[in-house]
């Protein structure tokens, strides 16, 4: 069993580099789509007002100002909505510093006592990518995984895999709460409630925490009305999944506007073609994963939507 | 007014932090409110914002909330509303067993 707190703080602030790292990735990653979409844009009309051949390489050169601009814009809205926050310094600081994604209470084997029991098939770790969007999804899963016997041991510190452990088949309700009021109290009152803390992200703009709870026949609620579970859904959905369908069809609609008006002329044998070609490579990828992520939310929103108004 | 804001209102006639008013709303309706910890984090944001309860202490770890005079307002109109439909309920059930 892990006892030494130390180990585990080391290997959460190695974690959190590493997303840090995966973040400033995704950042610019996407400056870069928005900030070619915009260049080219831009190019496209300027040559076109001039009567002249746009030069492929030409595009991405038009971008570069862009990509500046739209990280810097970026920025702003990042500083502007830190700034709408109304949770106290200290309270992120303190709550950053202590408790990191994964509490370490979680963590009742070492590295190596958790691998040996995947081996022998004991463990299972299952990847879920954008569970985060859909709540109710993540739920459903982690409950009928516990009634055939894999019960929830851990998540990873990046948020993204589940550790199951082989048991009793039981009832476990898991809940993914976003608040803005993560002060250390509601951590401290929602523990005296019942609940165990699975992950919490201290992002000042995406603060939310996973919760879950074990119980024989009645399940817990924790959001006890459907006019809260909804309120949370809202929050959820404007903050999250608007923008990122927002981001997804801006996407769709540049790469669908980049191929009718590259099809329609003789660009493709223009010289330089093969950089322009490379840089639309991350349009699908991004526009397909943000649709999925957003739509994902949005059911979230309207199934709490639903029941609001079936409970009135 | 839903239910679980007129409960968090009438808890916090004396200050209390968010599981105690769970406990305090759990043993007054003798657990007939259940009050989830979402529900009363959510409700608690919403109404400091709206300024109708606000931080008593904040201190020893754990946040305290009380009822603002605006808080205490809006509380005493729900209440005299809930008084008016006992009242109809009860000149009601009167005329029906007479």
């Amino acid at each position: 069993m892990r006892t030494d707190d130390k180990t585990a703080k080391i290997s959460y602030s190695g974690v959190q580099a590493v997303c840090r790292f995966i973040m400033l990735g995704l950042f610019f990653l996407i400056c870069f789509c928005i900030g070619t979409v915009i260049g080219s844009t831009m190019a496209l009309i300027t040559d076109a007002i001039d009567g002249e051949t746009v030069v492929p390489a030409e595009f991405i050169l038009h971008s570069i100002p862009f990509y500046i601009m739209t990280a810097l814009v970026t920025v702003l809205i990042v500083i502007f909505l830190r700034g709408l926050k109304r949770i106290p310094k200290e309270d992120a600081v303190r709550m950053g510093g202590k408790l990191r994604t994964v509490p370490a209470e979680n963590f009742r084997y070492t590295p190596a006592e958790e691998k040996q029991l995947i081996k022998e098939g004991r463990l299972l770790k299952k990847t879920k990518l954008g569970w985060f969007y859909n709540p109710d999804r993540i739920n459903a899963y982690i409950q009928q995984m516990a009634r055939e016997g894999w019960l929830l041991y851990r998540l990873d510190d990046m948020g993204t895999a589940f550790f199951f452990e082989k048991g009793e088949p039981a009832n476990i309700e898991f809940v993914t709460d976003l608040q803005s009021n993560c002060s250390e109290e509601y951590f401290s009152s929602c523990a005296e409630d019942g609940w165990k803390l699975e992950f919490a992200s201290f992002a000042r703009v995406w603060s939310y925490a996973c919760w879950s709870r074990r119980y024989e026949s009645e399940r817990p609620d924790f959001y006890s009305d459907s006019e809260t579970k909804y309120e949370h859904a809202k929050k959820f959905f404007i903050s999250t999944g608007l923008p990122v369908l927002f981001f997804g069809a801006a996407t769709i609609a540049a790469m669908i506007f980049f191929i009718a008006k590259l099809s329609g002329g003789e660009m493709f044998e223009e010289e330089g073609m093969e950089v322009l070609v490379l840089s639309f490579l991350p349009y699908p990828l991004v526009s397909a994963e943000l649709m999925i992520f957003g739509i994902s939310n949005l059911k979230y929103y309207l199934d709490a939507r639903r029941d609001r108004k079936n409970n009135e | 007014m839903t239910e679980t804001a007129f409960y968090i209102l009438l808890a916090l006639g004396k200050p209390r932090h968010g599981y105690g008013i769970t406990k305090f709303v759990s043993e007054l309706t003798e657990e007939r409110i259940k009050l989830g910890s979402g529900t009363i984090y959510t409700t608690l944001s919403k109404m400091q914002k709206d300024g109708l309860i606000a931080i008593y202490d904040n201190s020893d770890k754990k946040t305290v909330y009380e009822r603002t005079g605006s808080g205490d307002m809006i509380l005493a109109a729900e209440k005299e509303r809930l008084r008016l439909v006992y009242e109809n309920i009860r000149t009601v059930e009167a005329s029906e067993s007479a």
